[in-house]
């Protein structure tokens, strides 16, 4: 009883002096003020030649000179316009007036050329450091062939004016401009601060959010930049974005949401016939399809996969409705051409490697020696030992044998030894192995060119069809777009038709968005998942 | 006594070398390199670069001795490779504090919880109250921590919203309680166990009849003689619970959203994050032999028989 009295008094106190203190129209500015609050993984950083953060969260911290994101076509950013040069390749962009830092402090033509030169500056060991090789000399700069920076084709002729000069003409070069690794930073903070410059505090962008809360594992804030000054000032309906930093955000983000903590989550696949049984989350489960396909890659000069009849095969043995309805829960929707819808060459009309025919199949492979799967080869499957890729390779493996009657040895190895192991690939034999394919920037050679041009290709299946090489390097530096998508849309039929690599499904992620937030997500983008902070037409959180 | 922890500590410099020595070579003759996500890979020339900027292109073993240097000189474990710009040591400092209030905090819980249930169990071996907290214990033993985190998050985040799903803010905070319950629940019933059984050898002891027979009270008996005698189990299980429950748990901590440490012992691994691995298993490997001699010397107080020279 004497308790209750005092804390009724303590609550009396609170009230008198709340009553007295809070003004409403402060009150009334708190309550105002519009948050939206997304879960995260710890970014490894902000550092645009580091990976860092996922794009939409730099694109609110820094801004690039063109935007590549928001649309089909690649607009003005931070940059008023450009000019090209007849020979296509000298870009000349100008500045847009009055653009400024989060520290007040205006934003140069030089610092996005000292920005651009920290990228290939062989000692920053940037990840896409590949995306700054159409620079006349970049490559030479990056590899220490010639060490005088004035050298590479970058220069800053006055504070608002920028010119690039290419080593030919590039028509995806100006995708690359959006990209986040083309994001300007303050080099002379980096030198101030050292590897600190990222905190919270130190770090500077010029961008329409800026960094002002960053508890490491814990919490990330962002906030207005009051003094960004560009075009996506007012489309920028959010006071502050919270981001709860999780151990895994892509599997565990689920309970927060239904707790009310978060106000959109990824929804993993073993989370989905739960939250599509209950109508109150099945309203909110948003699917978004993502530029990139889960693959298989074949050596295409070892037996038995040297045969494009045996790999016809394999591809038309396998059940893709099956794989993404059953096996992966309706995630991932099945592969119908190489490259995924997002991407111009996505060609499902040429090429039968897509269809599903066990008894063509099977014929194919008898054709190619092997009748009902006698006397196939030992053949291993490799891929890293994460749930997704065990199931569907489990898949795969029990459709060959039932289709085709051949038996796939799998073996799994751990994500860190996978990587060795298809690296050492480059040089030996393999069978078959698996792996994802993402867009980095929106355009066709991201698929073909990445993959297969045997001078930069990472995924080797040794596919070194001449004429099929001559065509993506054409298709590559082809000026005019129409004919460009043509020449990708031929090569993309080859591969279906040859399928040095099959994919299976196509890369895809679904997302639970509270019934109040709007515009979160663009489903137009090539690239797949772009959120929306500022970017027009702006995320709205309604209250 | 002085002489006996002093050559304890000095023991525990080659001891820590030699964990160093062993957990160098182990991580580096393990296939995978730190680069590259299992998305889109990395060109060849971008690790090569990358393992320049780190120092993982020299032979292993000049990369062995320039660590071995760092840290004796500077103290210095590095910085990680999967956080830019953070040293290993903010790191451990940054994220042990944390597992070590929950872990400190579970523990009491543990021991508390661990000690009643034990002894009521032990005073009265195969009565019915005995079967009741040998149930519980064994249920608290057979549950593996993160199916407790889970059942804690559904019960009390979502059936009873009484605390959030998870996050820290600070070891008062309402989020520290499934936390708390998921790491001490296990301790707390293996320290049960151990008193139960120590309390019943300790019953049968003859100073324990003796004092029955001069008269003393039950509850003095059970208190003065038998409990004391039956710490000395306890302890040492204790000691090595606490070990592990200060360092973290990775499925509690990701499952609650604990910026605590425990994660990184695994996520440093299956990233090999070489400065990390070498830092978390230096930390754990500090507690063990710190803890062990807190343990020696606990006896000391417990027992006046046991003396160190």
């Amino acid at each position: 009883m004497k308790r209750l009295s005092h804390s009724s008094r303590i609550v009396l106190i609170l009230l008198v002096s709340l009553a007295l203190c809070i003004t409403p129209a402060l009150s009334l500015a708190q309550d105002d003020l519009v948050v939206f609050r997304q879960p995260a993984n710890e970014p490894t950083g902000l550092d645009p030649a580091q990976g860092g953060f996922g794009y939409q969260e730099m694109f609110s911290l820094y801004e690039p000179l063109v935007d590549a994101y928001s649309g089909t076509e690649v607009t003005p950013l931070a940059a008023e316009g450009w000019t090209l040069s007849e020979d296509g390749t000298t870009y000349t962009f100008t500045l847009r007036e009055g653009l400024m830092w989060s520290d007040n402090t205006p934003v140069t033509a030089e610092q996005y050329r000292q920005s651009f030169l920290r990228q290939l500056d062989p000692a920053t060991a940037a990840y896409a450091v590949e995306e700054f090789f159409p620079i006349l000399n970049g490559q030479a700069y990056n590899s220490g062939e010639i060490t005088d920076p004035n050298e590479v084709g970058i220069s800053a002729p006055d504070e608002r004016t920028l010119v690039i000069q290419l080593e030919q003409p590039t028509p995806y070069f100006l995708s690359y401009l959006g990209n986040t690794s083309y994001l300007p930073v303050r080099v002379d903070l980096i030198e101030q601060y050292g590897p600190e410059w990222m905190e919270a505090g130190n770090h500077v962008g010029n961008g329409p959010y800026m960094l002002t809360e960053w508890v490491h594992d814990q919490r990330m804030v962002f906030e207005q930049n009051p003094y960004y000054n560009g075009i996506w000032k007012d489309t920028r309906f959010v006071d502050r974005i919270e981001f709860v930093i999780m151990a895994d955000a892509w599997n565990l983000a689920v309970p927060a949401f239904e707790a009310g903590e978060v106000d959109v989550a990824i929804a993993p696949a073993s989370e989905l016939p739960r939250l599509m049984a209950d109508p109150e989350y099945a309203a909110m489960l948003t699917p978004v399809p993502i530029a990139g396909s889960v693959i298989m890659v074949m050596d295409t000069q070892n037996p038995p996969t040297d045969n494009v009849l045996v790999r016809q095969a394999l591809s038309l043995a396998i059940d893709r409705q099956t794989l993404s309805a059953g096996v992966l829960r309706g995630a991932n929707p099945p592969a119908t051409s190489f490259s995924p819808p997002t991407i111009g060459s996505h060609n499902p009309d040429a090429g039968f490697g897509y269809q599903y025919d066990p008894a063509l199949a099977a014929e194919l492979l008898a054709e190619a020696g092997y009748p009902g799967g006698e006397g196939f080869p030992e053949f291993e499957l490799t891929f890293w030992s994460l749930d997704n890729a065990r199931l569907a390779m489990q898949a795969v493996q029990a459709m060959w044998s039932e289709n085709l009657g051949i038996n796939v040895t799998l073996n799994p190895l751990e994500p860190a030894a996978m990587r060795e192991w298809r690296i050492s690939r480059n040089e030996q034999p393999f069978n078959a192995y698996y792996g994802l394919q993402w867009a980095g920037i929106p355009d066709a050679s991201q698929f073909a060119n990445a993959m297969f041009d045997p001078a930069n290709s990472l995924r080797r299946s040794r596919f070194d069809d001449p004429a099929y090489v001559d065509l993506i390097r054409s298709a590559l530096v082809e000026l005019d777009p129409a004919r460009r998508t043509e020449m990708y849309l031929e090569a993309e039929a080859v591969i279906n038709e040859q399928v040095p690599i099959i994919s299976l499904v196509y890369e895809s992620q679904t997302w639970l968005i509270r019934p109040n937030v709007e515009n979160f997500i663009d489903v137009t983008t090539a690239v797949g998942t772009i959120f929306r902070y500022a970017q027009p037409p702006g995320l709205i959180v309604n209250q | 006594m002085r002489t006996y922890i002093l050559r304890r500590v000095l023991l525990m410099i080659p001891t820590m070398l030699a964990i160093f020595t062993i957990t160098f070579f182990l991580m580096h003759a393990t296939p995978g390199s730190p680069w590259d996500s299992t998305g889109r890979p990395l060109p060849l020339h971008v690790i090569e670069s990358l393992n320049e900027k780190y120092g993982l292109d020299k032979p292993v073993l000049e990369q062995y001795f320039i660590f071995l240097w760092g840290i004796i000189s500077r103290g210095d474990l590095g910085d990680s490779y999967t956080r830019a710009g953070q040293s290993v040591t903010d790191l451990l400092m940054q994220h042990f504090p944390i597992s070590l209030q929950l872990g400190l905090v579970a523990m009491v819980f543990a021991v508390a919880g661990g000690l009643t249930l034990g002894l009521i169990g032990g005073i009265q071996p195969n009565s019915p109250v005995d079967y009741l907290t040998t149930f519980l214990s064994v249920i608290g033993i057979s549950t593996p921590s993160y199916v407790v985190a889970t059942l804690g998050v559904i019960v009390f985040a979502l059936w009873l919203n009484w605390v959030p799903t998870g996050g820290w803010d600070g070891i008062f905070s309402e989020r520290a309680v499934i936390p708390v319950i998921a790491l001490g629940l296990g301790p707390m019933a293996t320290i049960a166990r151990y008193t139960r059984s120590a309390v019943v050898e300790a019953s049968s002891q003859e100073y324990v009849r003796t004092a029955h027979a001069k008269g003393v009270s039950r509850r003095g008996v059970n208190l003065r003689h038998v409990l004391p005698n039956a710490l000395i189990s306890v302890v040492t299980v204790s000691g090595v619970s606490l070990v592990s429950v200060v360092t973290g748990s990775f499925f509690v901590e990701s499952i609650l959203n604990i910026p605590g440490i425990g994660r990184y012992f695994v996520t440093s691994v299956s990233a090999r994050d070489y400065p990390v691995i070498i830092g978390t298993t230096l930390l754990y490997a500090t507690l063990v032999m710190v803890m062990n001699l807190v343990i020696d010397l606990a006896y000391t107080a417990l027992d006046p028989r046991i003396r160190y020279e």
